[in-house]
């Protein structure tokens, strides 16, 4: 089958087109996955929106200069607006993850001021490309460097993420990190066949690799952004001490766990009744909790509003409220008042819901061995955690 | 010879090509992504109907890759019509694959299998033929086109008629069905009879109707699972959840109701017939039983802490994926009563609201 040379240009870019699909679906979802949990505010799930606006720009970027390669070079003037703005919008793909990381959050792993040099820097080359004769020009050539140094950081800065987190959000950042680092060298394959240095069968060739590279590299990427959880403080699971299920009618413990044996640090010495059994402690904890809400109720006369939060020097106490039964309190001790973890306890409270629904609705009529049925959770719980 | 002068030309060629190309990609994607989810269990694909969407996809994928190939990319009248040749071959199997799979449970019109013997033979008059004279392949494509649409027309009536009493059936209806209908009327203005009648201008309509339908049809799947066999609850007599050592603890009937003596025997011997069973057959432990008598079928699902057994009237092959979920939840839920139960029913209470919830989707 003998192509003329515009067919061969569209079969190029039908196969470009391939990892466009992919790459426009994971934008979208990366976004969706963001504006999903955005009314918690969890300032490090911007990290979400980093990685859906460097796909955006990575996949867009080359699809311009894809169209002014193949199919506008003999309008020169059109061409070199088009490969242009591609190439503009290349470059951004680095500067839009960073100035998504330049937040007070992430400077507990990463140098803030470093990150906002590396991004100013990277709008160098942005500005040799609106005053360059030519993409040709080796000054514009050189000022890519910069987009290399950002890429260089953003690849640190994932680097660091994984070694700073745990379970499931881990393996989520690896697979997106494999990914990206499988289709960075498709970025050198495109800057090859863009500057057009090649003779044409070898620049069939590298074009064609490239895409596939790049294609490979978004179906890793796909791994990472299928069931992205929330992104939480560094420290949430540090911070967790206990947590109560309490039935206010019965004044009774439906379920507690202790998190200080796992999560703590055994540094932290944690205020315990050595004298009092742990059954007797719990009792106490969790009439203590239903005390402390009606007493404040009856002070301050709001039956209608509930009581969120307790703090204390060096511990809070978040409370929530069942959606499903009236009298069940949700209460979650902690060391330091994180927004993540009003997010997990809200998490625990639906997922306690959800897997007992059926019981809690019934559970009036339960007699005795309630502690054991809802001992079951510990499974869920575990789960949860390991997000 | 077709009418079409190929490969397409003209002012839509180029953004024809793309939306064609563009659905071909999704169609795989969604191939693959239905394939992986079924694979992992996660959907209710667990009866061999519903495989029939998989194929569905894969082969609307296909059919589009060698159309494209055939409509942008072929010079020789030989590459042009083997192209669309097989193009149309993937198109034909996907959607007789579909029926069949549709019309291995249920009679639709005149007697089983009656669309799928019929396009059977309109594949096969197709290829055999279809060498000799290119028109037919248009000729193919009405005939082809109007099986598929009048099948539909009937699986919409019986849908409404067996969902009537569903709730949010409006809804089920619109999802369900307005992405197989825009699919259809996509597939069929993209096809070669309706470019020789009307224009390419409707071959983009249609492109971009058969995209947006695919879109749809994807998004309703992932939503729903409601072809599947909406009528087995009907047909389901008892069902009875037995501990390891044979009690009952969780009985519910369609028919009459059995007295608790009646039950905690029914069970045994039924957890007696489940020992006899694995032992003949050395079958592994968790493998599920089902026996079978005129009329009447008795499933067996074993779990790690109970077993679940359904008395029914016909073959289901639904029921294994709800059941096999009720067992996992009660199992979740029990984990600590079932493996010190002190003999006490009405901790189970319960299981009945639980069992409403899982059957009842």
């Amino acid at each position: 089958m003998v192509f003329q040379s515009l067919e061969l240009k569209e079969l190029q870019f039908l196969f470009y087109l391939i990892p466009v699909t992919i790459g426009f679906e994971l934008v979208l979802y990366f976004y969706y996955q963001y504006f999903k949990i955005r009314d918690v505010k969890l300032k490090l799930n911007r990290v979400l929106l980093a990685f859906g606006t460097f796909c955006l720009f990575i996949v867009i970027g080359p699809l311009w200069i894809q169209i002014s390669r193949n199919f506008l070079e003999e309008d020169t003037q059109l061409y070199e607006i088009i490969s242009r703005i591609g190439w503009g919008f290349a470059f951004l793909s680095t500067i839009g993850f960073s100035s998504f990381i330049i937040k007070k959050e992430f400077s507990q792993i990463i140098n803030i001021n470093y990150v906002k040099i590396i991004t100013i820097l990277n709008l160098i080359p942005l500005i040799v490309l609106i005053f360059t004769p030519s993409t040709r020009n080796p000054v514009f050539l050189v000022s890519i460097i910069f987009v290399v140094l950002n890429g260089i950081n953003i690849i640190r800065f994932q680097i660091i993420l994984i070694k700073r987190s745990v379970g499931k959000i881990k393996r989520k950042f690896q697979f997106f990190l494999m990914g990206a680092l499988v289709s960075f060298p498709a970025l050198g394959f495109a800057i090859l066949v863009g500057i057009g240095i090649l003779p044409p069968i070898i620049n069939e060739i590298v074009y064609f690799t490239g895409v596939a590279i790049l294609l490979l590299g978004f179906i890793i990427i796909t791994f990472s952004v299928y069931e992205f959880p929330p992104f939480y403080e560094f420290e949430w699971r540090e911070n967790l001490l206990k947590l109560f299920i309490i039935n206010q009618k019965t004044r009774e413990n439906m379920y507690y766990h202790d998190f200080t044996d796992e999560f703590v640090p055994e540094d932290i010495v944690i205020d315990s009744f050595e004298e009092i059994s742990q059954d007797d402690r719990t009792k106490l904890y969790s009439g203590g909790i239903l005390g402390i809400e009606s007493i404040i109720t009856k002070i301050t006369n709001t039956k209608e509003e509930k009581i969120n939060k307790i703090e204390q020097k060096d511990s809070v106490i978040l409370l929530a409220y069942s959606s499903v039964i009236p009298y069940i309190t949700y209460a979650l001790i902690i060391r330091k008042d994180l927004l993540s973890l009003g997010h997990l306890l809200d998490s625990i409270k639906r997922q306690f819901e959800a897997f007992y629904r059926e019981i809690l609705l019934n559970l009036e009529n339960l007699k005795g061995d309630e502690q054991l049925l809802f001992k079951s959770f510990d499974v869920i719980l575990r789960g949860i955690l390991n997000q | 010879m077709l009418y079409i002068e190929f490969p397409i030309g003209g002012e839509f060629r180029f953004i024809l090509m793309i939306f064609e190309w563009i659905f071909s990609i999704i169609a795989l994607e969604l191939g693959i992504l239905f394939m992986f989810r079924h694979k992992k269990g996660q959907y209710k694909f667990k009866y061999s109907q519903d495989m029939g969407y998989i194929f569905l996809f894969f082969a609307l994928s296909f059919s589009s890759i060698f159309s494209v190939v055939g409509s942008y990319f072929s010079y020789n009248i030989v590459t042009i019509e083997l192209n669309h040749f097989i193009s149309q071959i993937f198109l034909n199997s996907a959607f007789l694959i579909f029926i069949f799979l549709k019309e291995k449970k249920r009679i639709y019109i005149v007697r089983q299998y009656f669309f799928s013997i019929s396009l059977s033979i309109l594949l096969i008059f197709f290829i055999f033929f279809s060498f000799l004279n290119s028109q037919l392949i248009i000729y193919e494509q009405v005939i082809f086109f109007s099986i598929i649409y009048f099948f539909f027309i009937l699986f919409f009536i019986e849908f409404i008629k067996k969902a009537k009493f569903e709730s949010n059936l409006s809804k089920k209806v619109i999802i369900t069905f307005f992405p197989f209908l825009i699919l259809l009327i996509g597939l069929f203005l993209t096809s070669n009879y309706s470019v020789n009648i009307l224009t390419t201008y409707f071959r983009l309509i249609g492109s971009i109707l058969q995209l947006l339908g695919l879109v749809f049809l994807a998004f309703s799947f992932l939503k729903f699972s409601i072809f599947s066999e909406f009528d087995w609850k009907n047909n389901i007599e008892e069902v009875f959840l037995i501990n390891k050592n044979g009690a009952c603890i969780f009985y519910k009937s369609y028919i009459q109701k059995l007295d608790s003596l009646d039950k905690h025997l029914i069970t045994s011997a039924i957890t007696s017939v489940n020992i006899m069973i694995k032992e003949i057959l050395k079958s592994g432990s968790k493998e599920t039983s089902v026996i079978k008598k005129k009329e009447k079928l008795i499933y067996l699902f074993p779990g790690d802490l109970i077993t679940g057994v359904i008395i029914s009237k016909k073959e289901l092959n639904t029921i294994e994926f709800y059941m096999k979920q009720l067992i996992m939840k009660i199992e979740q839920v029990y984990k600590n009563i079932l493996k010190n139960w002190d003999g006490d029913l009405d901790i189970f209470d319960p299981i009945d609201y639980i069992f409403e919830e899982i059957f009842s989707t």
